[in-house]
């Protein structure tokens, strides 16, 4: 008994003050496009594992747009990307109310 | 053992076969492949496990018709004093897709015949237990997902339940169902116990409600893709799936991977087995109510799960493995915060265990608990922590070695009981183990590059990768198909092997310890179903 | 948990709660086929490290007790009765967190003879929480969006 309140006492508090601390930096987390660097070769959409990514038409322009509910976070795009359009962000907070916010960003 | 005496041994244990032996000829380096005519399968697998001591190491069954007209099955059979793999091969007619059963002189081949028959339609002639396993009784019985001429893309009706749980009557004898949405935040499976008063008399497990269709879904799909596939069949064993696939995939290429990448393999596998083993050990204290030994538990592992995010970019190591190698390299500062954490993990987890295991209610508990006999774990060929509770010596990375195991010193832990509390000491002295392991890798690391193209595998090559899991030995069985990509792939995970096993250990016990026998135990059903 | 500073966040997820539910949420896991990592860190939102039980949230046993379900995993085809059973048995109003890829989207299963490739297919979902697995602060974000969702015009209907 006594070992174990002397346990809990050396370990102190434990509990994040603050709950929706950032990730680390290596974190995989929302992918990030640059329209400006995307050359439109499209090799990621064969590339991506879930069929995360697509072209869709924004403004009368074909785009790369990323599906953040379907996509696993590998970072397959990334590190094939020839003209490094596509980021990876350590953003970790991604809940959304509907499904077509999670598709267009 | 050198190179030449295990081959006169393996050719010696090949001809006992005399004329049976179609055929033999060596698949990759540590395997050997002979085909039998399937009359032949009982005497040869019975051979091969009762007098040549070897262990069922996973049985696939596949759809060769488009390249031989026939279906295929291989029983693999793993020979750890020889380091060497021996592979049974049978080819079944299309019209005659039935094979005799060595499930009653094999008891771990049960669920790998029932399993054929659920999802390719082949059928063991003579298996004591008919019913559906995969599949759950509403799927239609003419359908088989794994033949390549399933059409993926057509909905598979429902039909009348065909009602494949135990029931239990007699006097004084209560069924209790549990499941699969149970109380606590765990994985889906459907418990029956027959119980008088609060004693169980025979528990009945129907598992497989998270089968995904992995093996279906990934074929077809380029290697590189797969690969994702593999990290995610397990949450928690999603490392040692990803390096069972990968030297799947270079052991068909007959590539052997930079050394570098060899050592940070083992690293990351033993980080997993860590943070698994710690959360398990702490895990395992709320099957007797013992709450400090939850929280520490759970912050420890917590710790431990940040440092893989520090390091990997992944709380679970997901992404870290590549075909050819590995996807990110670990800088000597990290290595060096690395021992930072591990030491004061590790003074942590010592006191933690000074606690528990000086607590007269948990030893209580624990001891005499669902205890698996040494006789039970061999006849299921049961792996990994429970086995080695059990005073069986499996241990796949010192009995074939892979990644950088060949260089290192890996004891073996074992203890005889096989109760919850020597499932609990394995656990413990496996995190010790780990840990040295850790400071082995850190010490010897070499330099140099990290991966290593993967040059091209010709169609319908077959090839094997395994790995320790946390959970015990994971086997995968890939074959290749046409422009690298899989034709067909079978997931034998620790948790397939052993599941059988956990139903026999609870009868006995009182229906409240059936909590804490399943923690003991600590089995996927993600691992197991696919 | 005395606090001498008390953040935004914590403020905020507080107050949602306390207006909406009285002072507790109740929660209740529903693996619909998940591959277990996502879990593992919802049961890691019950560790001294994130300490979900300070918000005044916490799991329950039974859905008939719960305000909400959270889901993971893309429903497989043998527990699809299972969580339509489930969320039939939850009481209203009740609000359905779908976690992890496979359960907004399938994740990298997909579609297959055994898998539905999403929670939404078989029950309304309120919020979405990607990742694989999401970081269990990721899934603490969601439960929040969840409990501002409540207060809209869905409420009054479910």
């Amino acid at each position: 008994m006594f070992e174990i309140l002397r346990k809990i006492w050396r370990t102190g508090t434990v509990t994040r003050r603050q709950p929706l601390p950032p990730a680390a930096a290596k974190y995989r987390g929302k992918i990030v496009i640059d329209p400006e660097r995307c050359n439109g070769c499209l090799e990621c959409i064969g590339i991506c594992p879930s069929g995360a990514l697509r072209t869709n038409c924004i403004q009368g322009k074909e785009q790369l747009v990323i599906s953040h509910e379907k996509c696993i976070f590998c970072g397959s795009c990334a590190d094939n990307c020839a003209e490094q359009a596509i980021k990876l962000t350590n953003q970790c907070y991604l809940a959304t109310r509907n499904k077509q916010e999670a598709q267009e960003r | 053992m050198n190179q030449l005496s295990k081959k006169q041994l393996v050719a010696r244990l090949l001809q006992s076969f005399g004329k049976k032996m179609l055929s033999s000829r060596p698949v990759q380096e540590h395997e050997t492949e002979l085909v039998i005519d399937k009359a032949d399968l009982p005497e040869v697998c019975r051979t091969l496990v009762q007098e040549k001591k070897g262990r069922l190491f996973t049985m696939v069954g596949n759809d060769e018709r488009e390249l031989s007209g026939h279906f295929a099955l291989y029983y693999v059979f793993a020979f750890d004093q020889l380091q060497h793999l021996i592979t049974v091969k049978t080819l079944l007619e299309e019209a005659d897709p039935v094979f005799p059963s060595i499930s009653a002189q094999i008891p771990a081949a049960n669920w790998y015949e029932r399993e054929v028959k659920d999802l390719l339609g082949l059928r063991a002639l003579g298996h004591p237990d008919r019913r559906p396993l995969i599949l759950h009784g509403d799927w239609p019985e003419d359908q088989y997902p794994l033949r390549k001429d399933f059409s993926a893309a057509l909905p598979v009706s429902r039909q009348p339940d065909r009602g494949t749980s135990m029931q239990y009557s007699g006097r004084d004898v209560t069924e209790i169902p549990v499941g699969p949405i149970h109380a606590g935040i765990i994985e889906p499976g459907h418990f029956r116990f027959g119980a008088v008063g609060d004693t169980v008399l025979h528990l009945d497990a129907k598992l497989f409600y998270t089968h995904r269709g992995l093996e279906k879904s990934a074929e077809g799909l380029p290697l590189t893709k797969a690969l994702f596939t593999a990290e995610r069949i397990c949450g928690v064993c999603a490392l040692s799936h990803a390096v069972a696939f990968a030297q799947a995939v270079e052991a068909a290429a007959q590539l052997t991977p930079p050394p570098r990448a060899l050592y940070l393999r083992s690293l990351f596998l033993e980080l997993e087995r860590l943070y698994n083993h710690i959360g398990d050990l702490g895990n395992l204290c709320a099957g007797f109510g013992f709450a400090v030994g939850v929280s520490h538990g759970s912050r420890l592992r917590e710790q431990l799960q940040q440092l893989n995010e520090e390091l990997a970019g992944h709380r679970y190591l997901r992404g870290v493995i590549q075909l050819g190698g590995l996807r990110l390299d670990v800088t000597p500062a990290e290595l060096s915060r690395l021992l930072t954490v591990l030491e004061q993990v590790e003074a942590d987890f010592d006191e933690l265990m000074d606690i528990i295991l000086s607590h007269d209610i948990a030893l209580d508990r624990m001891a005499t608990t669902g205890v698996l006999s040494l006789q039970q774990a061999n006849d299921l060929e049961v792996v990994g922590v429970a086995a080695r509770a059990s005073g069986r010596a499996v241990d796949i990375r010192r009995s074939h070695p892979y990644a950088a195991y060949g260089q290192l010193d890996v004891p073996l832990v074992q203890y005889t009981q096989g109760d919850v509390l020597a499932r609990f000491k394995v656990r413990a002295e496996e995190v010790k183990t780990s840990l040295q392991i850790i400071r082995q890798i850190v010490c010897q690391i070499p330099a140099g590059a990290i991966w290593a193209p993967v040059p091209e595998i010709q169609p319908y090559t077959r090839a094997m990768g395994w790995a320790e899991s946390p959970r015990g030995e994971v086997c995968h069985w890939l074959m290749v198909g046409p422009e690298q990509t899989v034709f067909r792939y079978r997931i034998r995970s620790a948790a397939y092997s052993n599941w059988p096993a956990v139903p026999l250990t609870v009868p006995g016990n009182i229906v409240p310890d059936f909590p804490l026998i399943n923690k003991s135990f600590e089995l996927c059903y993600s691992c197991c179903d696919r | 948990m005395k606090s001498e500073q008390t953040t935004d966040i914590e403020l905020a997820l507080c107050t949602r709660i306390k207006q909406v539910l009285g002072s507790s949420l109740h929660i209740r896991h529903v693996d619909a086929g998940s591959c277990n990592g996502c879990d593992f860190e919802m049961m890691a939102l019950c560790n001294p490290v994130y300490d979900i039980q300070r918000f005044g949230i916490d799991f329950v046993a039974s859905p008939r007790h719960a305000d909400m379900l959270l889901v993971t995993g893309g429903v497989t085809r043998h527990l699809e009765m299972a969580l339509e059973k489930t969320y039939a048995a939850a009481a209203a109003p009740k609000m359905v967190v779908a976690v992890g890829s496979c359960a907004c989207g399938g994740g990298v299963c997909g579609q297959t003879y055994a898998n539905a490739g999403g929670v939404d297919k078989i029950v309304p979902v309120d919020v979405f929480v990607p990742g694989c697995p999401p970081r269990p602060s990721a899934i603490l974000e969601g439960i929040l969006l969840a409990l501002d969702k409540l207060d809209g015009s869905r409420s009054a209907v479910r």
